[in-house]
């Protein structure tokens, strides 16, 4: 199967992440036919086998082979609960502490939930702390990820920073256990917590900076499950990747998170201005990575080849509908992108003909000249339809000479004024800064219509 | 051997006589030599047999005895005749030979005795001279001066040697008449006589010497076999037993006065022995083996040591090695000798002396492999301060083993030689230790070869010669790195690891690998096919990328520098452009690069400059602007076209700079970065390169600007437009000559959208020459599809005004473009808006909107956009005069966004060009590093 990311993306994800990769390829209908069921099967066994889900791994085996689970796999889950069971004797203390909701809640009303208080009333040491810790990452090996979320913060909340180490990977843990667990708000916040750590290295945390590469691949890689999952995330992943230090690590070390990129930026309309950075950073990249949602990109801002575009279109489809991440979103996606194709192919035209047009957007004739007129009518379009001829006429506008002369003279007034005040006012960088901004957002502003247009 | 040094000796005493200087040998020998010359001389007094002359090749000292008998006969002939003009010239011959015995002594750092036959010839002349004066004889006017002139200068001489004098006057037979007498005598006599000097010489060094008398014991061996010998030989032909006196030496030094095989020494000394020097393999144990070495080693470097026959007599001691480890550590002394010996005039190691040395190193590295890992090079972990795993075992004093198991008893060893006797080092582990360093060694083949490319005429068939025996040492380099990672791997399976050992030796296997890539890193894999074909074995055993990884691995900073640099040299060689830049932007070496020394900026140029020709090559016109444009423009400092300053910049020739005289030790430091001939880039093809791209990137941009109405715009490239400035003042453009009138001439052709002009001008060139035929093809297919793009573009901004609408036909038709690429070249225009048109779909034709504006309206322009620009102007000098930070940083927003552009950041020398093409993540160099 052509551009499926799964094996590449897993290398970067926990093995407790692959799992819900794994169960979409064998399990979603789109996925039909792509994989050898067993292969898949095996795949997970082979998963499972190491972590401490040994009951999941049991079934799955007897799913596949239709035979008893081999010894080892029987002897390893007496020894997991053996493990299980003492570290939870280790953390008792504090386990109980959390148990009992009605304490914890006073407790922490109380702002008396710290390591020195719990010492003091409920005899948790910083034994019982770690050995919390070590209980929390073993829950989650066995794959009960909410219970170590809650570990894992109360963890971060006793230590407060006392083992910056320690805490840091403690998050990673509540990240994952979140992701998990589906819960998606937290997710982010954990998300964005380790973000700070990652970049403000040296404070809390030290990597060197290639810690801090593969750390941050791994956040663009883990994030992916909260960005296409969170009602926010589309602006998210935006914010994220687009931040320099992501977007160099993206080239530098997975260019293939460019398709999600690219996919969140064809649908999200709001945020079309970073097109013009995606694009250039798709052509930098080619060379390294294209699939059909780059390529998509290319034909349209890069070649300006309508027909490539619409073929890719198909293209992306298959692939979309592939993906685990992206799947639910390929509707939206479709739809972005068709109208991206006739916003651009309308920039360029005056007279187009519906029926060409129609057969481009992959729509009957009717159905298009409804879209237009919507368009239109949306103040979207600046067009009028032609129906004897069948045409969409495009509305020309030459920028007048008189407007660009206003244009460029318009703020010559406040700026003189300014000046003139500051030249009074020899410290005053604040009004000067402001001005500059001030111009720059008009610019902006100007360009943004000029788009919609 | 023998007739090489003979040829030497010949040579030398046909030009001029005691020149040359073969001083072998320490005191002792010197004193014996001395001897025999004083024998000898009187031998052939007596005889004058010239047969025998001619056959004893005699010693330096033996030479300079003979001279000085030669010259007291003379003086005393001329004193007979009266002749003093000669007379004084057999004077001055006479100083003259006693300042070079003096001199070759002032080698050992003793005042060596004056010649008795010296002192007794400066006393007869100062008898004659004051007689003659007295006696006032009729002389010729030549004679009279002459006389004059030794009147003064034989006293002041002779005051010198007052001591001497004085002692012989008190003999009461001071003058050379007196010694006639004893020549007169019979052989008997001589003999005694001889035996007389003997002892006197003795007396008279261990007056004088203190070697001679700490070597007190070999020299009474000496004196007992003299005695014997004279027993055994009073009958015995003279000429045997001055022979015997010569291999006396050898017996003596090696310590073993065995008697018994005087028969042998003789024959052999007979035959072969040029400077008295033979070893027998069989005759020379372990332990006198390394004490010879010793006595040659304290010879070298010093003023008057005949370098070739040092070679040489290591050569023959090496034959006589006893066990594998001697045998490394001889040769490892011979190569250096070897690079002792060459020739001061020389500028670089003659090719059979490179190429015997080398087979030397080779040889020593399969010993060190055959032993592995009994032996190993002593390294970085045996200098750590007192380390106690290794043993120190002294062998001087003691009982030595030889390998045969016989016990010799050091009576016979000297002391002198004691103090230094080479001692043996054995590690904890039994290893044994041989000091030395092979890899320098190779780093300085390397050198010497390098500077013979440096210094040979490239169009002569040495070069050629030369060329090949980089084959030879690139094996000896896979042989030093195989060997060196083979101990690594040992040292690192070990339980312990030595880690200091460890590193040294891996460090040591990088600074191979390094020197590998650069061997390597200017060939492409097609040229290194066909000489692997031609010379019948594979090139390497080892991809560059492979060896590259080990120097970012091991190697210290420079190396890796060098080798990354020449890493993206290889990459864009081949044509891999992405993974050069990728490579280049990566190590951020472009930043450091104008601070680092002068051969990595030569190299980082090179690299450049190759991923450039890269970009241009692979299609990549705005890349290899990018790359080149630096290197191209004209220089700074006044003279020199851009042809120099490349030339100077990739170190491909010495230029002179006008107006700027360099100085002598730069003129020496730039011949000795020169880079070898065929290492060289075609510079002819930089320059099409970069005037090519600059006219594709030139063109439209012009015809843009001129559509837009701009009053000033932005310059691709100043010197691009400058050419085309010139080239357009001529009226009457004759046919194009060089590379910059082909380039122009296409330019004019591409300024009318005339693409098929434009090509069949820039194929003319003559540098295309410097591709091979298919890349020639690649590449000029991939010109003429960009030449036939910017056609369009320069045409459709430049006549658009005269049309209303054109035909997506008719476009693609006369710019041989396919309809569908017309469309997307122009489309990509309008939205860049850099054309008002937009497309009439129906007809697949584009429909220009341009609107000429009115008189008033562009002077309205152009007037608002000056105030505009007055008042920005204003704030900057506001800005400035309140420190003006916000304002900075915006520009720099703004340039950041527009990547790969060329700000004017590259004000130095440096290259910098491309600081702005992408910036990437600090480290990841590192990182990829690892990821191989």
């Amino acid at each position: 199967m052509d551009f499926d990311l799964t094996s590449t993306i897993s290398e970067f994800l926990d093995r407790h992440l692959v799992i819900p990769l794994l169960d979409f390829i064998s399990q979603h209908p789109n996925m039909a036919g792509c994989y050898d069921q067993e292969d898949v099967m095996r795949a997970k066994l082979d998963l499972l086998s190491n972590t401490g889900m040994v009951d999941y791994a049991i079934e799955v085996h007897q799913d596949l082979y239709g035979t008893d689970p081999p010894e080892e796999l029987v002897t390893r889950r007496d020894r997991v609960l053996l493990a299980l069971q003492s570290l939870s004797e280790e953390a008792g203390p504090l386990l109980k502490v959390i148990s009992d909701e009605q304490l914890f809640t006073q407790l922490r009303d109380s702002n008396s939930f710290n390591l020195e208080n719990l010492s003091e009333t409920h005899g948790v040491t910083p034994d019982v702390i770690e050995a919390a810790y070590e209980f929390g990452k073993f829950q989650f090996d066995c794959g009960s990820y909410q219970d170590t979320a809650t570990l894992m913060h109360v963890y971060r909340m006793l230590m407060n920073g006392s083992n910056p180490e320690r805490e840091f990977f403690a998050l990673w843990g509540k990240f994952a256990a979140d992701i998990l667990s589906f819960n998606w708000d937290e997710a982010l916040e954990d998300m964005n917590m380790l973000r700070e750590i990652i970049d403000a290295t040296g404070r809390n945390v030290l990597l060197n900076p290639l810690q801090q590469l593969q750390h941050r691949t791994w956040l663009i890689h883990w994030s992916l499950f909260v960005f296409f999952n969170h009602r926010e995330g589309r602006n998210g992943i935006i914010d994220l990747l687009f931040s320099d230090k992501y977007l160099n690590t993206i080239q530098t070390n997975c260019p293939h998170v460019l398709r999600y990129l690219t996919t969140a930026v064809i649908t999200n309309k709001k945020r079309r201005g970073v097109l013009k950075d995606l694009v250039k950073v798709i052509q930098q990249e080619a060379y390294a990575y294209s699939d059909p949602i780059t390529e998509f990109v290319e034909y349209l801002y890069v070649n300006f080849d309508f027909e490539g575009a619409q073929d890719m279109l198909q293209n992306c489809e298959n692939t979309l509908k592939r993906d685990f991440f992206l799947y639910s979103t390929l509707d939206d996606f479709l739809e972005d992108a068709r109208r991206t194709i006739f916003e651009t192919y309308c920039r360029i035209h005056q007279v187009i003909d519906i029926g060409m047009l129609a057969n481009k957007l992959n729509m009957e004739q009717d159905e298009a000249e409804k879209w237009v007129v919507n368009l239109i009518r949306n103040a979207r379009l600046d067009a009028k339809i032609d129906s004897q001829a069948n045409q969409v006429i495009m509305g020309v506008s030459v920028p007048s000479v008189y407007e660009q002369v206003v244009d460029t003279t318009k703020n010559l007034l406040i700026r003189g004024t300014v000046l003139t005040q500051n030249s009074d006012r020899p410290h005053s960088y604040n009004s000067a800064g402001f001005r500059a901004d001030d111009d720059r957002r008009r610019k902006g502003s100007r360009r943004d219509t000029r788009v919609a247009a | 051997m023998s007739r090489f040094f003979r040829n030497e000796d010949d040579f030398d005493s046909s030009t001029e006589s005691e020149s040359s200087s073969s001083e072998e040998d320490t005191g002792l020998a010197k004193a014996r030599t001395t001897v025999g010359g004083v024998g000898k001389s009187r031998f052939m007094l007596s005889d004058s047999d010239d047969e025998d002359e001619k056959r004893v090749s005699k010693s330096e000292k033996d030479r300079r005895h003979d001279v000085l008998v030669a010259t007291t006969n003379n003086i005393k002939s001329h004193i007979k005749n009266m002749d003093v003009s000669k007379l004084q010239e057999d004077f001055d011959q006479l100083n003259e030979v006693l300042k070079k015995i003096m001199k070759t002594d002032m080698v050992s750092g003793r005042k060596p005795p004056v010649p008795e036959l010296y002192v007794r010839a400066v006393i007869t002349i100062e008898d004659f001279v004051s007689e003659t004066v007295k006696n006032k004889p009729k002389l010729s006017k030549t004679n009279a001066k002459s006389l004059n002139r030794m009147n003064l200068k034989v006293p002041k001489n002779n005051r010198l040697y007052k001591k001497e004098i004085d002692q012989l006057r008190a003999t009461g037979a001071p003058s050379l008449y007196d010694m006639r007498d004893s020549d007169d005598s019979d052989e008997e006599d001589e003999l005694q006589k001889e035996d007389v000097t003997d002892s006197e010489y003795d007396s008279d060094t261990d007056s004088t010497t203190s070697s001679d008398s700490d070597a007190g014991g070999g020299g009474g061996a000496f004196r007992r076999w003299l005695k014997k010998d004279k027993d055994e030989t009073k009958t015995a032909a003279s000429k045997i037993r001055k022979e015997k006196k010569v291999a006396s030496k050898e017996i003596d030094a090696g310590a073993e006065a065995d008697d018994e095989d005087d028969e042998g020494f003789i024959t052999v000394s007979h035959s072969k022995s040029v400077a008295g020097e033979i070893f027998k393999p069989e005759e020379m144990s372990e332990e006198a083996v390394d004490k010879k070495m010793m006595e040659i080693l304290q010879a070298r470097g010093r003023k008057g040591t005949n370098r070739m026959e040092q070679i040489s007599l290591i050569e023959s001691l090496v034959l006589c090695a006893k066990s594998p480890r001697q045998h490394i550590e001889l040769m490892l002394h011979l190569i250096s000798a070897k690079f002792d010996g060459i020739p001061v005039a020389k500028l670089f190691m003659p090719a059979d002396l490179w190429r015997s040395a080398v087979n030397d190193a080779r040889k020593v590295i399969s010993l060190a492999r055959e032993q592995f890992p009994g032996i190993r090079f002593s390294d970085e972990a045996d200098v750590r301060g007192e380390d106690p795993s290794i043993i120190l075992k002294g062998t001087g004093t003691g009982e030595i083993v030889d390998p045969t198991g016989e016990t010799l008893v050091g009576t016979a060893v000297p002391a002198v030689a004691e103090e230094q006797v080479k001692k043996t080092e054995i590690d904890a582990e039994g290893q044994i230790i041989v000091r030395g360093d092979v890899v320098s060694n190779f780093e300085r083949f390397d050198d010497e070869l390098f500077r013979a490319w440096q210094h040979t005429d490239a169009y002569a068939p040495e070069y050629v010669e030369r060329l090949k025996d980089e084959v030879v040492l690139l094996d000896l380099a896979s042989e030093v790195q195989s060997y060196f990672e083979n101990a690594a791997e040992r040292e690192e399976s070990k339980k312990t690891p030595d880690d200091v050992r460890l590193n040294a030796l891996r460090s040591r296997a990088a600074r191979v690998a390094a020197r590998r890539v650069m061997h390597m890193y200017y060939k492409t894999e097609e040229l290194n096919n066909r000489v692997e074909e031609l010379s019948g074995r594979k090139n390497s055993d080892r991809s560059m990328t492979e060896l590259a990884v080990l120097v970012y691995r091991y190697g210290d900073d420079h190396a890796k520098s060098m080798v990354m640099l020449a890493h993206i040299y290889n990459h864009a060689l081949e044509n891999r452009f992405y993974a050069a830049r990728d490579m280049l932007l990566m190590s951020h070496l472009q930043e450091t690069i104008p601070d680092s020394d002068i051969p990595l900026q030569v190299m980082f140029n090179r690299a450049m400059t190759q991923l450039g020709l890269c970009a241009f090559r692979t299609g990549k016109p705005w890349e290899a602007h990018a790359c080149l444009q630096e290197l191209c423009s004209p220089s700074y400092g006044g003279g020199g076209g851009g042809l120099s300053r490349m030339k100077e910049l990739l170190a491909q020739g010495i230029t002179q700079q006008r107006g700027y005289e360099k100085t002598p030790e730069q003129e020496k430091a730039e011949a000795r970065r020169q880079i070898p001939y065929h290492m060289h880039i075609n510079l002819d093809f930089i320059e099409t390169a970069h005037l090519t791209s600059a006219m594709l990137l030139e063109v439209p941009a012009m015809a843009l600007s001129k559509a837009r109405g701009d009053v000033r715009r932005w310059a691709v490239s100043k010197s691009f437009q400058y050419f085309l400035r010139n080239s357009m003042k001529q009226a009457f453009p004759g046919p194009p000559e060089n590379t910059r009138d082909y380039v122009m001439a296409a330019t004019r052709c591409l300024m009318r959208g005339d693409w098929n002009g434009a090509y069949n001008y820039i194929c003319g060139i003559r540098s295309w020459k410097a591709l091979t035929a298919t890349t020639r093809a690649e590449t000029q297919e991939k010109l003429k599809e960009l030449l036939k793009v910017e056609a369009l573009r320069t045409f459709s901004l430049s006549y658009s005004s005269y049309f209303d609408s054109m035909s997506t036909s008719q476009l693609s038709e006369l710019f041989g473009l396919t309809p569908a690429r017309v469309h997307s070249v122009l489309s990509k225009m309008i939205i860049n808006m850099e054309m008002r048109a937009s497309w009439d779909q129906p007809t697949a034709s584009i429909v220009m909107r341009r609107t000429e504006p009115s008189r008033l309206q562009s002077l309205a322009l152009q007037l608002a956009s000056k105030v505009a620009n007055m008042t920005e102007n204003n704030e900057k000098l506001m800005d400035a005069k309140n420190g003006g930070i916000e304002r900075n940083d915006r520009k720099d927003d703004e340039r950041g966004k527009s990547d790969w552009k060329q700000g004017g950041r590259g004000g130095k020398r440096g290259k910098s060009g491309f600081n702005s093409m992408r910036q990437r993540d600090g480290h990841d160099v590192a990182a990829k590093a690892r990821a191989y």
